[in-house]
């Protein structure tokens, strides 16, 4: 489901909750009326999606995991946890400006 | 941007304690446990049929029977890599978390490490708190209490707790339980809600 020139939202009335205690944020999905437990790394990948740019987006999250990740494995686990964010309804594509990508890396 | 955003918290948890290693996305398992039973008023209460209050009463004055009218107890485990300093931190301030309690009524009664058990996810230690009466449990949870804003302990017991718990795992696959115990002699407790 990759969609490297288009941007990525947060959908809206997502209602994220940090539990910094336990190293997870528990998410609200509207759509669903679901709650989700995410651990680190899906939660900034779901933080990252501002707006951005897939690849933009990427690039971010490499830029916070490597090291000790290897850029590779962490691209792909970005991309594999975007498509997942987005089936559940956490996320979603938009061709409109992309607004997050003005920031540095 | 404010420091305290959801993306300024993990992005300083995952500069401190780095990624996991496997994402993980899970559904909240949303659990209504109708027999649940909280303390929200005093369990030792008598009632009619059961022994009168003085027995019970001296039995734990005398702790010759009973180590407490309300007994809890706490399931942790301990940060990977730090049991050696947590035994250690034990040893030099067990003696201080027992008389640092904020009322005699409360007794600190060990911490123990789980050899065997049947429950698999509730820690690799136990912590046993007593006493004798609802009113030192509410003294118990006061003395835990912190300064505003400052988040300072109020109490040295306060201070100790703290550095006790600062060796717990609070990971999230970290194994914690509680466990809230009435004398089953006592009034309230027998009692279904």
């Amino acid at each position: 489901m990759s969609f490297p020139s288009g941007c990525w939202s947060q959908t809206s009335g997502l209602r994220l909750r940090p539990v910094p205690e336990f190293k997870r944020c528990c998410v609200y999905v509207p759509l669903q009326a679901r709650l989700y437990w995410l651990d680190l790394n899906a939660w900034l990948i779901l933080e990252l999606c501002d707006g951005s740019r897939e690849d933009m987006i990427v690039l971010r999250y490499v830029h916070a995991v490597c090291p000790p990740m290897l850029p590779r494995h962490a691209r792909s686990e970005c991309r594999l946890t975007m498509a997942k964010l987005a089936e559940l309804g956490m996320i979603m594509p938009h061709n409109d400006t992309c607004s997050g990508d003005q920031r540095h890396v | 941007m404010s420091e305290n955003t959801s993306k300024a918290i993990v992005e300083s948890l995952i500069a401190v304690h780095g990624p996991q290693a496997r994402v993980r996305i899970e559904p909240v398992s949303v659990e209504v446990r109708t027999g649940e039973r909280f303390i929200i008023s005093d369990p030792l209460r008598g009632f009619r049929g059961q022994p009168p209050q003085y027995v019970i009463q001296e039995r734990l004055a005398s702790r010759e029977v009973y180590i407490g009218g309300i007994v809890v107890e706490w399931g942790f485990d301990i940060k990977l890599d730090h049991e050696d300093a947590f035994h250690r931190w034990l040893l030099d301030n067990e003696l201080d978390l027992y008389n640092a309690r904020p009322d005699d009524g409360v007794r600190y009664a060990g911490t123990y490490a789980v050899h065997a058990a049947s429950e698999r996810n509730a820690g690799n230690y136990r912590t046993v708190w007593a006493f004798n009466s609802f009113a030192n449990f509410d003294d118990f949870g006061a003395a835990m209490g912190e300064k505003y804003p400052t988040r300072e302990p109020i109490t040295a017991f306060g201070e100790l707790v703290r550095e006790f718990f600062s060796f717990w795992d609070r990971d999230s696959e970290a194994h914690r339980s509680q466990q809230t115990l009435v004398l089953a002699v006592s009034s309230q407790a027998t009692r279904r809600f």
